[in-house]
């Protein structure tokens, strides 16, 4: 079962859930792309890279705390705001927090519904390498 | 009688309907075309009246879906400048069509050190059967160049080919850029070295009249689906003694004459390369695509869609930061537009577009030769067909604006 969204993701997700035109949908989650501070060009090295994405997406996480900070970029704007709800809305969770949490919350968005396959796969790809990260914090801890 | 395309539109019921709450601008012609009522009809018609197996004579149902299927074939042939009856295969798709040359043709006849010459634009479709063949038997697979505006350089063609060259396989217009290749010349210059040539006329049979006789080739593939049939319905035409030596392809029920332990011999033309049931249905109804443009006709269809050429290269040279791949101008081209917008990803746009109702491709299009040669790894892909209008190339228009707004350099945080 999965545990309830955090706060910060919750109130993105009804956000976009509460729009019904798709062009204003697609507006807003671009916005929530711009809200992810970019990361450093050390940072976007093909380890770092998301497999499977049709545009270039780099992902890499720190470890605070006991809490795991994600940090990304995608090229693409749309591709980006979908990182943007990962990114944002997972980080500062403990690894476990993290793995507990279903990543199908997109599906309440409206979003995945309207994008290419491809994209949604994409989307499923950032999360599954975000997984890997947290597992790796949970190994060295 | 001057060109109505309201009247036309009304033929098209899918064209009514709305997409995510705002009117449909079905701007995906070179990936399929809609749709009309006749069609709709005529396969409804067809399981409601006739449905059988066919070219087995055992009842009387199945001799009128045999004819139905058999006229279809007729009508195709005749629409093709063909007219042997055994010409014509129908297959699933243009892709089905080229595979099963590349595998019957293919296998008998290349052979290490021949020569297998595509060209740079070619969709995956005629590209990946013949690399195949050439991983195969050790042939060597050569890609002609493009010019400028996306055509098949006809110098290197002329270079290229020699005595080696076994196979030369392209297409007559690329579905990614809209240019019309020189099809008899190239034809020609490849038949002077002995080649078998393979023409892929999906983009084109849709947009002007073919006749396979005048062409020279040895085999013409294309889609039913792209000149408003149905899905899953492709034909092959071969010349006849091309067609006659070949091996078939698939074994199966309808295409042998004799079965035994010891032997098998053949059906013959066309149905020795129709294994197993085919798709009847769509297959009879795809006649009547053809006589919705035959009665059309291609002067009247022409003229549309050389108007709409026209006015949507004007309109697309008016948005700042778009770069038109292929020819820049209305010659020598079809309605298919491929572009990249300054700083903005070419799926990110197609799905700002998808949200305002208008219908394009973006991505590689099967072509990822060409992509790698225009230096992006996608492009945005408007085509049109005889039923789009002026207005709806304005709607594309005003949809670019709004992805400029949305998605432009301007719109985009400052990046660390």
């Amino acid at each position: 079962m999965s545990l309830p969204l955090p706060l910060r993701l919750q109130s993105m997700v009804d956000e976009l859930a509460g729009i019904d035109d798709l062009t204003d949908k697609y507006e807003i989650l671009i916005e929530l792309g711009k809200e992810v501070p970019d990361i450093s060009a050390e940072h976007k090295k093909p380890e770092c890279v998301v497999q499977g994405c049709q545009s270039l997406v780099h992902i890499y996480s720190t470890f605070e705390d006991g809490k795991v900070i994600f940090h990304g970029h995608a090229d693409a704007l749309i591709v980006n705001g979908l990182l943007a709800l990962l990114v944002l809305g997972l980080s500062g969770l403990t690894p476990q927090e993290f793995l507990a949490i279903d990543p199908k919350f997109i599906e309440t968005t409206g979003v995945i519904k309207t994008l290419t396959p491809s994209r949604v796969n994409g989307f499923y790809n950032i999360h599954e390498r975000m997984k890997l990260e947290a597992l790796r914090w949970i190994a060295q801890t | 009688m001057p060109y109505d395309v309201q009247k036309i539109r009304a033929d098209f019921p899918i064209l009514a309907r709305q997409i995510h709450g705002k009117p449909l601008i079905y701007l995906d012609n070179a990936a399929t075309t809609q749709k009309p009522r006749v069609l709709i009809d005529a396969i409804s018609d067809f399981y409601s009246t006739k449905n059988a197996n066919i070219h087995r004579g055992a009842h009387g149902l199945g001799g009128e879906a045999t004819a139905a299927y058999e006229q279809a074939r007729g009508a195709v042939e005749r629409f093709i400048g063909a007219h042997s009856g055994n010409e014509l295969i129908f297959t699933r798709n243009t892709t089905e069509s080229i595979n099963l040359v590349a595998q019957a043709w293919g296998w008998q006849h290349v052979k290490a050190g021949d020569e297998i010459v595509l060209t740079q634009a070619e969709h995956h479709a005629n590209f990946v059967p013949w690399w195949m063949l050439a991983q195969a038997t050790g042939a060597k697979l050569i890609v002609l160049p493009l010019d400028s505006e996306g055509r098949i350089d006809l110098d290197a063609a002329k270079k290229t080919f020699n005595a080696k060259t076994k196979v030369f396989a392209f297409g007559w217009v690329s579905n990614v850029l809209g240019a019309i290749n020189p099809a008899k010349e190239l034809v020609a210059l490849a038949k002077a070295h002995g080649a078998m040539v393979l023409i892929d006329a999906a983009q084109a049979v849709p947009h002007f009249a073919l006749n396979v006789k005048e062409l020279g080739a040895d085999f013409v593939a294309f889609s039913a689906h792209k000149m408003l049939g149905p899905t899953g319905v492709g034909c092959l035409w071969g010349e006849e003694r091309a067609l006659a030596a070949m091996n078939p392809w698939q074994g199966g029920g309808s295409m042998i004459s004799t079965v035994s332990a010891e032997n098998v011999t053949w059906n013959r033309l066309p149905w020795k390369f129709e294994a197993g049931t085919p798709n009847i249905a769509d297959v009879a109804a795809f006649a009547s695509s053809v006589r919705y443009l035959k009665d059309l006709g291609w002067e009247a269809l022409h003229a549309h869609e050389s108007n709409l050429v026209e006015y949507a290269l004007n309109r697309l040279a008016q948005v700042p930061g778009l770069r038109l791949h292929g020819p820049q101008g209305p010659k020598d081209r079809v309605g298919v537009f491929s572009f990249n917008l300054d700083g903005i990803d070419a799926n990110d746009c197609g799905q700002i577009l998808d949200s305002l109702g208008i219908e394009v491709r973006a991505g590689n299009h099967c072509a990822q030769p060409l992509m790698s040669q225009l230096g992006c790894a996608g492009t945005v892909r408007a085509s049109v067909y005889l039923y789009n209008t002026q207005g709806e190339i304005d709607a594309l228009i005003e949809g670019l604006a709004r992805v400029q707004k949305m998605l432009g350099k301007s719109s985009a945080k400052a990046q660390a």
